[in-house]
């Protein structure tokens, strides 16, 4: 039935015995195992068993005769993704099936990564502020500079834990559906200008050059003043972040088609373009180490995507790696009254 | 002669905590902060026991460890993972690339000395 669905779907490899099978996945990796309880070597619940446990991260849907549906119900729960009863299917059923297993399977995994990478964040600091303290504690610094050391390093990592924690609990807000947009009107020239006065200090330090343009015409948007506030704050901090000394950040805004779009350019290292997709991901950080080294919880970027596709807008980065990025967004601007 | 502990480990506030607890207790520090750094010194100093994180950029602790052990002189090599990532999974991966013992961030400091001192003193045992 697959075959007549189209080869083109699908690579399939066709095996019709267990010892067979199990061999071949010791061999190969697979995206996906149909498999029929009832094989000439293996039948029933046993045989998905054995190619589960062979093959733990793989999705199967299980086939199975009509009549013998318990064993395939049982395989669901112990695992399957889903079962199909052989004379019940068309090739329409059996491809949706399928697709359907592989994108469950798919975010699952996913979710797996992102509470891996979540438990691991929240950790490393923990083990700095408790071991600092605990050496203290343990009169294990006896000389009183290092002790402050010490002590400033466990209070700099305590608040990258708070930083983590609360980006944390807004993306799970978010998540949860419960991105609280307090509509009311909002001036994205007023914004602006008050995340620039915000970030000056920390441009001054660097060097980094900070300039608004932005009109005063702005028409202004329906939407959460302080959301906003928080993703232009984020595009504005990476920004900075990422420009050497001496470089500059602008932040522009205007209206283009029958949106508001808010620009963030700055002279900064650049992004590499197979980076440029997986930029608006949980914890994505472009050089691929742990989120240390930017200094930064590596969320911001997630947490303004969802701001700003919450008040029905779009955002998106471009880049030339060595001169520089803009990142870009837009807003529908509000209904004359 | 002190012991020398080679720490691969890139959050240098994690790796600045772990070698001063380590110096405390009499152990000569090495430091690398990344795998194919880690790998180099390794081979070059021949430390008695090597504290492997896992989150490294670029090469990662699971497959330094691999390696390690697949060259003859680091073989046999004492290797504690010191890491936050915390799974069962992670546990289980660590040892089927060879560590000694794999320990979870966070710990008790006293907890992580004991299991050097221990891996330490079992080598100096066998030989």
């Amino acid at each position: 039935m697959l075959d007549e669905a189209g080869p083109s779907l699908f690579e399939l490899v066709h095996l019709q015995r267990l010892s067979e099978g199990l061999k071949r996945l010791g061999e190969e990796a697979f995206d996906l195992l149909l498999l029929d309880l009832g094989l000439p070597d293996s039948q029933g619940l046993d045989t998905f068993f054995t190619v589960h446990s062979q093959a733990p991260g793989v999705p199967i849907v299980v086939l199975t005769g009509l009549g013998d549906e318990l064993a395939a119900i049982k395989a669901a729960r112990e695992g399957a993704q889903d079962y199909l009863v052989k004379e019940q299917v068309n090739s329409n059923l059996l491809v949706r099936s399928i697709r359907y297993a592989l994108e469950r399977h798919r975010l699952v995994k996913e979710k797996d990564n992102f509470l891996s990478t979540v438990s691991h964040e929240l950790r490393s600091p923990l083990f700095s502020i408790r071991g600092f303290l605990e050496l203290i504690l343990n009169d294990k610094v006896p000389d009183a500079e290092k002790q402050r050391h010490f002590l400033a390093l466990a209070y700099e990592e305590g608040k990258h834990l708070n930083s983590l924690v609360d980006d944390l609990l807004d993306i799970s807000r978010m998540e949860a559906g419960q991105l609280q947009i307090e509509m009311e009107t909002v001036s994205m020239h007023d914004v602006i200008h008050r995340v620039a006065d915000c970030l000056q200090n920390i441009a001054t330090e660097k060097s980094v050059d900070l300039q608004v343009i932005v009109p005063a015409s702005l028409p202004t948007v329906q939407g959460d003043t302080g959301r906003l506030e928080q993703a232009v704050t984020n595009l504005v901090h990476n920004a900075i972040k990422f420009t050497p000394q001496g470089g500059e950040v602008a932040i522009r805004a205007c209206v283009e088609d029958e949106s508001l779009m808010v620009r963030v350019v700055d002279t900064g290292i650049g992004i590499p373009a197979d980076a440029l997709p997986n930029l608006f991901q949980r914890f994505y950080q472009v050089n691929g180490s742990a989120t240390r080294e930017a200094g930064g919880t590596g969320l911001g970027l997630y947490i303004a995507k969802k701001i700003i596709e919450g008040h029905g807008g779009r955002i998106w980065a471009e880049s030339t790696l060595g001169r520089g990025s803009t990142f870009s967004f837009t807003i529908p601007i509000s209904p004359r009254p | 002669m002190a012991e020398r502990i080679l720490i691969i480990e890139d959050d240098p506030i994690a790796l600045e905590l772990i070698e001063y607890t380590l110096q405390q207790e009499g152990y000569e520090t090495l430091t690398a902060p990344n795998g194919v750094e880690g790998l180099v010194k390794a081979r070059e100093e021949k430390p008695d026991l090597i504290v492997l994180d896992v989150m490294l950029p670029g090469l990662d602790g699971f497959e330094v460890c691999h390696r390690l052990r697949a060259e003859p002189e680091s073989a046999a090599l004492p290797i504690l993972m010191l890491s936050a990532k915390a799974r069962e999974v992670d546990i289980d991966t660590g040892r089927r690339m060879g560590a000694d013992i794999y320990l979870t961030k966070p710990l008790d400091l006293s907890a992580l000395v004991v299991q050097v001192d221990t891996l330490i003193n079992e080598r100096h045992g066998d030989g």
